[in-house]
């Protein structure tokens, strides 16, 4: 059975012992020799006869009596950096050395590169290594340790706008692909001495750095164990995306409700770290993941924090509210037309019924079919490009639900219900995913169990979410009666919220001393500003 | 393996028990024919009855093209004679395509003949079966249950569901005129209480029907002896309370009045006096002026006293008539026993098993209080005298 199949699969590679794939790291353990000539082949026949490696040799000495070489990927390497700061002030070097004991590889290192970061090494796998990830890799013939400096400088994009999570009002910045930017973007906005950015690199292949980011004091010191143990124990060859990541560190993997947060901003970032949460950035993504995630997660965005609190609790409220219209209205037709007539008001009842007559399938097929034409009709507009996208939308909502229902295929109120469900599901990103399939659990369970169904779905739902952990930390934390309400269903304005969430933070628990409300002004300064009107 | 195993079969099983189940009780729309109206009339033989369902007609709408869509406009009738009602019904079932809904039941029509036999049997399947709800309105037909059914509203064409919606306006006014099943069957429980439920009359004009309530229908125990007019239910509704605003029109010598009276406070308190149990009767109000015609010449607070006067008369005998009237019917529409059981309930054993004797010996001390709060926009008319009393 395919079933059985893929469970023993799944056991026998819980079982089985971390093992080394790759020949070339193997190979990488040697130790470099003194003879130029056969480093050089070595790093050829490593790499290949890619054309972006680039060897570099030269000569340098008083008679030009010393030769060395320099490896690089073109294209990784800044060659401005490599001419000034490596090659001119190693050849235009006058100074006399006699022989190699004289001239040793520190001395170079200390008096004669002009380079920031520099380090030695003997083995051939951290040369490839520093190599393939932008640095150039100095040797010199007659010794057995190689240069390796750092000079990375590749294509990258610019800070811009992010596509996800726009906001009209709050910062606009958004993560890039490229690791160092966005630590920096994070440090900018924590230039707290406490922030730790801890480097990893994960993957076989890809080599990809990934760095976890937390505040020490804040941020529980078990849940970044649990995490670095995590990290440190995926074994796969590539990691292209923090997507990646995120399915070998999540705690349910079964579960169709995501327990990783994930956000292209900045500043959300900065504000999850800040409430005790660690970062993982992944180079090559503009995608953060926040660990530990609770529920309610998904229904914060940042501009909550950044309006007035009333709205803020006002929309938050609106978009739980949402996710209930988007999760239950269809399934509640469902089961209301098709088993419990008797609680659709009279009036209703008749047009619905109007409506209903003459359609040829059964409510839930018909909801079926309504419901995956608009995934489609999403998934289609998405992968289009935007200009094709919007005449997409226009032929697949205007053209084909209005003949639809002048055809008779479906019911009108079917088609208000399923759109008011689509509309709705978007108003919460980060949930789109789990409530699109929870929305077809539902009207499955509805349509064959009517309002029982629905009730047991409920159910179930609240089990799963009430069970599942992310990190040690319960899913729907916020949700139970704790100091953690300020900031769930409602947002607190922000002077009372003097305390980090409970579940999630170490040691430093107040974000300040007191509750101190916004001072009233002075009787003094409101008589100046009446005087000032008045003239 | 094993943890993994349990799960997938778990999930399985669950599944199989959806499937294996099918969807039990599953009724699609347009499976269903949803009865909007139920009549029962007395039939030639004694025994049975002459069942009367009005079942709207769904027009199927395919897309935009029909205006009808909103209101399931048209309606057909089903006659079935049988011994009960439920079997009629079903009966009734093997002749059309659909199974009968009852759940949108809006209106339960009883006959007048048949009400005259007696409704008391009939009432059982209503409190028992459970598509059948205690909020339907009740009615008594002046004529016969199909009639009324079979009528064509001018703006509802389906006089079911026109009829309900009738009701519950009046009902607003006139609490007294709407009975729902549950108020008629817990009426019945109460011994000493003879219900009351509307009467409906058709008058067919031209195609088109007219249907209005023309009164109450007085039950004793569960026949029909006798009816109020409209007046009378007035004069009834006093006493009942429950009632927001009622028109209330005086004629004195000097002219005309039509006013409303408002904010009715009222207690009743059984009593025992000299010679025996008595009723008395505290009632206030507010008078509102609405309209005055005559009265020239006048003082504006000598038209008040007037009117307050007469205000008071006229009450107490619209009151004392209805209650004279149902005195001569010995039918306790008031529920003035269960007033004496809530006061006196050591007694009232006694007193139950008399009542029919004691009821139409009853009688009623009426202390009337009514006070003019409101002149609407003016105080004077154009023909009064400008000058008012100080106080005023």
């Amino acid at each position: 059975m395919v079933f059985r199949y893929i469970s023993r699969k799944i056991v026998s590679a819980q079982n089985r012992n971390k093992v080394n794939h790759d020949a070339i790291l193997e190979n990488g353990g040697l130790a470099i020799s003194k003879n130029l000539e056969e480093n050089l082949d070595f790093i050829k026949s490593a790499i290949g006869e890619s054309q972006d490696l680039k060897i570099h040799e030269f000569a340098f000495g008083e008679h030009n009596q010393f030769s060395g070489a320099l490896v690089y990927i073109d294209g990784l390497v800044n060659t401005i950096q490599i001419t000034e700061s490596i090659l001119k002030p190693i050849v235009s070097n006058r100074k006399k050395y006699k022989s190699l004991e004289e001239l040793t590889i520190s001395e170079i290192r200390r008096s004669i590169l002009c380079s920031g970061s520099v380090t030695e090494s003997n083995l051939f796998s951290q040369i490839l290594d520093g190599c393939l990830s932008g640095s150039t890799v100095m040797l010199l013939d007659g010794f057995s340790k190689g240069l390796i400096i750092n000079t990375e400088m590749w294509e990258k994009r610019d800070v811009t706008e992010p596509q996800t999570e726009t906001v009209i009002r709050g910062p606009r910045e958004g993560f890039t692909e490229n690791l160092r930017t966005n630590t920096t973007l994070l440090r900018r906005r924590i230039k707290s001495p406490k922030l730790r950015m801890d480097h990893m690199t994960i993957g076989h292949k890809t080599a990809t750095n990934v760095c976890i980011a937390y505040i020490e004091g804040v941020a529980r010191p078990e849940i970044i164990e649990l995490l670095r143990t995590r990290l440190d124990s995926i074994d796969v060859d590539a990691v292209l995306d923090s997507g990646y990541i995120e399915e070998y560190i999540e705690e349910s993997p079964f579960s169709i409700f995501s327990t990783v947060g994930y956000s292209e901003k900045p500043d959300v970032i900065a504000s999850k770290i800040l409430e005790g949460r660690i970062a993982i950035i992944s180079d090559g993504s503009p995608f953060v993941l926040t660990v530990p995630m609770l529920f309610i997660e998904s229904f914060q965005t940042a501009e909550d924090y950044y309006v007035r609190a009333f709205y803020a609790s006002i929309t938050r409220l609106m978009r739980i509210f949402c996710f209930f219209i988007a999760v239950f209205v269809v399934p509640i037709f469902i089961a209301l037309s098709t088993y419990h007539q008797e609680l659709i008001p009279t009036t209703l009842l008749f047009t619905v019924a109007t409506a209903r007559e003459g359609t040829p399938f059964p409510a839930l097929f018909e909801a079926l079919v309504l419901v995956i034409s608009f995934e489609i009709l999403r998934e289609a507009g998405l992968r289009l490009p935007r200009a094709v996208g919007q005449a997409m939308s226009i032929v697949g909502a205007l053209i084909v639900g209005d003949a639809a229902v002048s055809a008779g295929l479906v019911g009108a109120p079917m088609v208000i219900v399923v759109a008011i469900t689509a509309v709705a599901g978007f108003i919460i990103p980060s949930q789109t995913d789990s409530i699109s399939m929870l929305r077809i659990i539902m009207m499955i369970l509805a349509a064959f169990l009517g309002g029982f169904g629905i009730a047991i779905g409920f159910l179930g739902m609240l089990v799963q979410l009430a069970t599942m952990t992310s990190f040690g930390v319960p899913y729907f934390g916020a949700v139970m009666f704790s100091r953690d309400q300020q900031d769930s269903f409602i947002r607190m304005p922000l002077w009372i919220m003097e305390k980090r969430p409970k579940n999630i933070v170490y040691k430093d628990k107040q974000r300040k001393e007191v509750i101190i409300p916004p001072v009233k002004s002075d009787e003094n300064v409101k008589q100046k500003g009446q005087d000032n009107f008045d003239e | 393996m094993n943890k993994y195993n349990r799960r997938i079969y778990l999930i399985i099983i669950l599944i199989i028990n959806f499937i294996l189940t099918g969807c039990w009780d599953n009724n699609e729309l347009d499976t269903i024919s949803i009865v909007t109206g139920l009549g029962i009339d007395a039939a030639e033989n004694d025994d049975e009855i002459d069942l009367t369902l009005q079942v709207s007609k769904i027009k199927g709408t395919t897309g935009y093209e029909k205006g009808a869509v909103g209101q399931g406009s048209s309606f057909f009738v089903m006659e079935a004679t049988d011994s009960g009602i439920l079997s009629g019904i079903d009966k009734l079932e093997k002749q059309i395509p659909r199974s009968i809904f009852l759940h949108h039941n809006q209106v339960i029509i009883f006959g007048k003949e048949q009400a005259k036999k007696g409704i008391k049997k009939y009432m059982d399947v209503f409190i028992r079966e459970h598509q059948m709800r205690m909020e339907t309105w009740v009615l008594i037909s002046d004529s016969t249950a199909k009639d009324i059914l079979t009528a064509t509203m001018e703006q509802e064409e389906n006089s079911a569901i026109g009829l309900s919606k009738m009701i519950y306006s009046e009902s607003r006014d006139y609490e007294v005129l709407s009975t729902k099943l549950i108020d008629l069957t817990s009426k019945m429980m109460e011994k000493t209480t003879s219900p009351v439920i509307p009467i409906v009359t058709v008058n067919s004009e031209n195609g088109n029907s007219e249907a209005e309530i023309s009164g109450l229908a007085i039950l004793k125990e569960d026949k029909y002896i006798g009816e109020l007019d409209l007046e009378r239910v007035r004069g009834y509704s006093w006493i009942m309370g429950n009632c927001r605003e009622i028109p209330f029109n005086i004629k004195t010598e000097h002219g005309y009045a039509d006013t409303s009276i408002s904010n009715i406070k009222l207690k009743n308190k059984p009593k025992f006096g000299a010679d025996g149990p008595f009723i008395s009767i505290d009632f206030k109000g507010d008078v509102s002026i609405r309209e005055i015609q005559g009265f020239e010449d006048m003082k504006t607070n000598e038209i008040f006293a007037i009117l307050q006067r007469s205000c008071v008369e006229q009450l107490k005998k619209e009151i004392l008539d209805c209650f004279n009237y149902s005195k001569n019917l010995n039918a306790d529409i008031y529920g003035f026993g269960t007033e004496f059981y809530r006061k006196y309930p050591k007694n009232f054993e006694k007193l139950r098993e008399y009542w029919d004797e004691i009821y139409p010996e009853l009688d009623m001390e009426i202390d009337i209080n009514l006070e003019i709060t409101d002149t609407g926009k003016v105080l004077n008319s154009l023909y009064m005298e400008e000058k008012t009393d100080e106080n005023r």
